[in-house]
């Protein structure tokens, strides 16, 4: 420790004031010196080590939420970050520490749950460290903090249990006044289980328990899912993706929004493990995983917070393929985005190439029955349009298109529209169209 | 008998995918009564409806009373409260086909709006004499905000009908369900236990929380803004409020989107006085006791939270143990939001109004310290006591000055006996020694200087 009283030092008394002050985290001074807390060095290292922070954090941008004295901040400082630290109030301590240290932190006072990217912007690592437990709305605050992060986040909080059964029931305790430790600031006691499910329901790719010590649990959460290196299966192709609520390609970042996401795969044997769709950079972990018949497969997952207002590539990867075919979706599109749709081409030569129904398969055959679909292989129908831009014609009769398919690699989009109840057996025509352009009519017989 | 959890049971599972299966052929969820005596059959029949509502204390007669019914689905709540004479507002996540349906068969003028909870607001709704929140609870990701909302729009009752994990003998937990674990349904995100579900609404900011029943995993818990009435003939002596505080800053002010609470100091002699036997108010809203501390004989303190809603400007607290009756009030400061905290200093009055004697001031402490001596720590405030002959001051009444310089009264508060206590922060920029601090009230002249020490820190 730095104090020696018996050695003459100047600075002795300045140091002695400082300690005076009843910190909570130690605080190293640049001249070696140690202003001592109720937390000492060791066991601040300790806690910071529990999680894989990088040594080299230059260029990198960091947010310490629930900073307190700062040892965190100034640490990530160190190691080479632009580092914001937040608190609900303000430490006169923190202040200080900053000045001796010659920090260039920002010091913001706001509480988490009112923290946005708009205000202050995304960042590559966040230290969630010692809060969650004092949270009205902790799954609120998780969301908040995944939507802040573009890659990184530490949480750190208090748990109910010794971590043994990670996979057990998620269960957590409610504290109405003083019921934990005598504080009222305490308002909910998750297990170990429980953390773990919040973090991954508030956003984050992949979630992963480091350790829990003596109730403090602490859980790295990642945003992005890892490249596969030298991946041996093939890529999935993606049929189609689409807002699992509104059956349309269009998402809202504010009203926990699920993709649907339709592919093909030659794993037979997939798991939700096994699946890793991917939304702009932003992984997001399998909510709902069947197999839809043969290769077909629907993976639903969140969409992932944070994404700016626009349009981004939805895909996904198996665990040892790589990536699939990219869709686009749109996020909070405004009206002028919406009219901007990327990859907007003149419409040419709609072709239909295959005409057939879901049962048979037959060639130019559909069987009449209870919700009973024509299916169509169509050419030339451009990347942009989607199922409610499209217009199926039998014998003139405007049949409703309920699935469009993502393009197969002959560049084929697959088009189901609904029969009329009550259609007649006898010989049709059939024709599809899209932005003002018709095919030409292709013969089918209903059956 | 032991209780088997929900969540993972494959009865209760079975049992929610036969009910989703029913709905599915069924159509309409809940079944509705038409004029002409008809009923359209749903999958929850008119007898199940009407008892469920029977076990709420909800009046018959609702004539000229504002209903909120939140998650309407097929709308007999909201038709029913119609019929009682209330006006009411219908809202849900979804539009639902059928509640258009019925609305149109029973020719009501229900409005029926689709928003979420998180939309609520008194802006966006208005105010409500009576909420009911039915089968909502458990589908939210944040319960606790939810039913915050609730409380903010509610006037006098809301009633809350739950899912719940167990029959009430359970500790104060909720299970969280990351995706189908509770009935095979992805849209269920807490489960309270009952004693949770209660603590939850409490905790929300209404007063008065009572459970109604417990049943088949369902529990009916009737929720008031409002204390009881106060006894006609109170057995105990009214206490004497002496101040309420905001606990983080020790001023009069709350801003209106924190989580801010409240100290309320007063004298009682009500001996072995409870947390449960407190009824403390603002502007006639209760909110319930967290903590309670006895400081010395007769003086206590309470810390509650400032309960959801209020407009900015001033609010009367006042307080009453179960058998008395209130005490006299005090005024706190609801902020306006995006405004700065500080108070502007007023002008000298004018000489010709003056028409009170000066206070007399035999007091001036470091409310941190209860000394005279000053060191400019941020929580340092000047605890002013003086007698007047004046009655019945207000903070805006009194003026307060350092040396030369007018400094905000943050709280004034009636000792009793002619003694007053006025609390203010020192100013910026004070030099180390002595300082003379002086009051007035808007009738009277500057008293003779009280005395302060400055002696910063770190010199």
């Amino acid at each position: 420790m730095g104090l020696n009283p018996s050695a003459p030092d100047p600075n002795r008394k300045k140091l002695e004031e400082l300690a005076s002050l009843g910190w909570y985290h130690s605080m190293e001074l640049p001249d070696g010196r140690v202003i001592p807390g109720f937390q000492s060095l060791a066991v601040l290292r300790k806690r910071l080590a529990q999680f894989p922070v990088p040594a080299d954090l230059r260029g990198k941008r960091a947010l310490d939420i629930g900073a307190w004295d700062g040892w965190f901040t100034f640490e990530l400082e160190r190691r080479g970050a632009h580092v914001m630290a937040v608190d609900s109030t303000p430490f006169e301590r923190f202040r200080i520490a900053r000045d001796l240290l010659a920090s260039q932190a920002e010091y913001r006072i706001d509480d988490v749950c009112r923290l946005s990217p708009a205000a202050i912007g995304h960042f590559d690592i966040v230290m969630f460290l010692g809060v969650l437990y004092h949270l009205k709305h902790p799954m609120l605050a998780l969301e908040k903090v995944c939507e802040l992060s573009t890659d990184l986040v530490c949480v750190e909080s208090f748990v109910t249990d010794d971590g043994s059964d990670p996979a057990g029931k998620p269960l957590m305790e409610f504290y109405e006044t003083t019921e934990l430790c005598g504080q009222f600031d305490n308002w909910v006691g998750p297990n170990t289980a429980c953390l773990l499910a919040m973090c991954r329901s508030a956003g984050f790719a992949r979630v992963r328990l480091e350790s829990v010590l003596d109730h403090r649990a602490h859980v790295t959460c990642y945003r992005r899912w890892p490249e596969s290196e030298n991946p041996r299966e093939p890529a999935p192709y993606l049929t189609s993706v689409e807002n699992a609520a509104t059956r349309d390609r269009e998402f809202s970042s504010t009203s926990d929004d699920y993709l649907a996401m339709w592919f093909k795969s030659p794993r037979a044997d997939l798991t939700p493990a096994d699946v890793l769709p991917r939304i702009g950079p932003y992984g997001s972990h399998p909510v709902f995983l069947q197999n839809t018949g043969g290769d077909g497969w629907q993976v639903n997952c969140k969409l992932p917070p944070g994404l700016a207002p626009g349009w981004h590539a939805a895909t996904l990867r198996t665990s040892d393929s790589p990536w699939g075919n990219p869709v686009r979706i749109g996020v909070d599109l405004s009206p002028e985005q919406r009219r901007q749709r990327p990859g907007r081409t003149e419409v040419s030569n709609i072709r239909i190439a295959i005409v057939t129904d879901g049962i048979t398969w037959e060639r130019n055959l559909v069987h009449t029955g209870l919700n009973s679909c024509v299916s169509l292989w169509v050419a030339g129908l451009p990347e942009e349009a989607a199922r409610d831009g499209i217009a199926v014609w039998l014998d003139g009769d405007d049949l409703p298109a309920v699935f469009l398919s993502e393009p197969d690699p002959q560049g084929l989009r697959q088009i189901n529209a609904m029969l009329p109840t009550g259609a007649q057996p006898g010989e049709y025509s059939v024709a599809a169209g899209f932005g003002g352009s018709v095919s030409a009519p292709v013969p089918v017989r209903l059956v | 008998m032991p209780v088997e959890r929900a969540a993972g049971n494959p009865t209760f599972h079975d049992l929610v995918q036969q009910q989703v299966a029913l709905l599915s052929t069924k159509g309409w969820y809940h079944s509705i009564e038409l004029p002409d005596g008809n009923v359209v059959k749903g999958m929850i029949g008119i007898d199940a409806l009407k008892g469920r509502l029977a076990a709420f204390p909800i009046p018959a007669d609702l004539t000229g009373k504002r209903v909120l019914d939140v998650g309407a689905w097929t709308g007999w709540c909201s038709f029913e409260m119609e019929r009682r004479g209330a006006q009411v507002l219908a809202v849900d996540c979804v539009e639902f086909e059928e509640f258009r349906e019925a609305h149109r068969m029973i020719g009501s003028k229900v409005d029926y709006r689709i928003l979420d909870v998180d939309e609520l607001t008194p802006a966006t709704v208005g105010l409500f004499d009576y909420v009911l929140f039915f089968g909502v609870l458990y589908h939210l990701r944040n319960p606790l905000l939810g039913l915050e909302k609730i409380c903010a729009l509610t006037k006098d009752t809301a009633f809350v009908e739950s899912f719940v994990t167990d029959d009430g003998s359970a500790p104060c937990t909720m299970e969280f369900y990351e995706t189908n674990e509770l009935g095979g349904q992805i849209d269920n995100w807490f489960g309270p236990s009952v004693q949770c579900a209660a603590a939850l609404c409490r905790s929300a900011g209404f007063a008065r929380v009572n459970l109604e029943y417990v049943s088949e995993r369902r529990a009916g818990l009737t929720c008031r803004r409002r204390w009881e009435p106060q006894p006609p003939n109170p057995a105990e002596s009214a206490p004497l409020l002496y101040s309420a505080v905001n606990n983080r800053t020790n001023d009069v002010q709350f801003h209106p989107g924190k989580d801010e609470y409240i100290c309320v100091y007063f004298r009682s002699d009500v001996p072995d006085l409870t947390r449960d036997r407190l009824r403390i108010e603002i502007d006639g809203y209760g909110a319930p006791v967290l903590v309670l501390v006895n400081l010395r004989a007769q003086e206590w303190q309470a810390n509650l939270r400032v309960p959801p809603a209020f407009a900015a400007g001033p609010h009367q607290v006042r307080l009453r143990t179960a058998d008395s009756a209130f005490s006299n009030t005090f005024t706190i400061v609801m902020e306006t939001p995006g405004a700065g905290r500080d108070v502007a200093p007023r002008r000298a009055a004018d000489p010709g109004s003056v028409t009170a004697a000066a206070p007399e001031i035999y007091e001036v402490r470091n409310g941190m310290t209860e000394s005279d001596v000053f060191h400019g720590h941020r929580n340092e405030y000047i605890c002013c006591r003086f007698r007047t002959a004046e009655s019945a001051l207000d903070r805006d009444a009194v003026i307060l000055r350092i040396d030369d310089d007018e400094q905000p009264v943050l709280f004034l508060t009636d000792l009793g006996g002619g003694c007053w206590q006025a609390n203010s922060r020192l100013p910026a920029g004070l030099e180390q020694g002595e300082h003379a601090l002086r009051i007035r009230t808007v009738r009277s002249v500057f008293s003779s200087p009280g005395e302060l020490f400055f002696q910063p820190s770190g010199r």
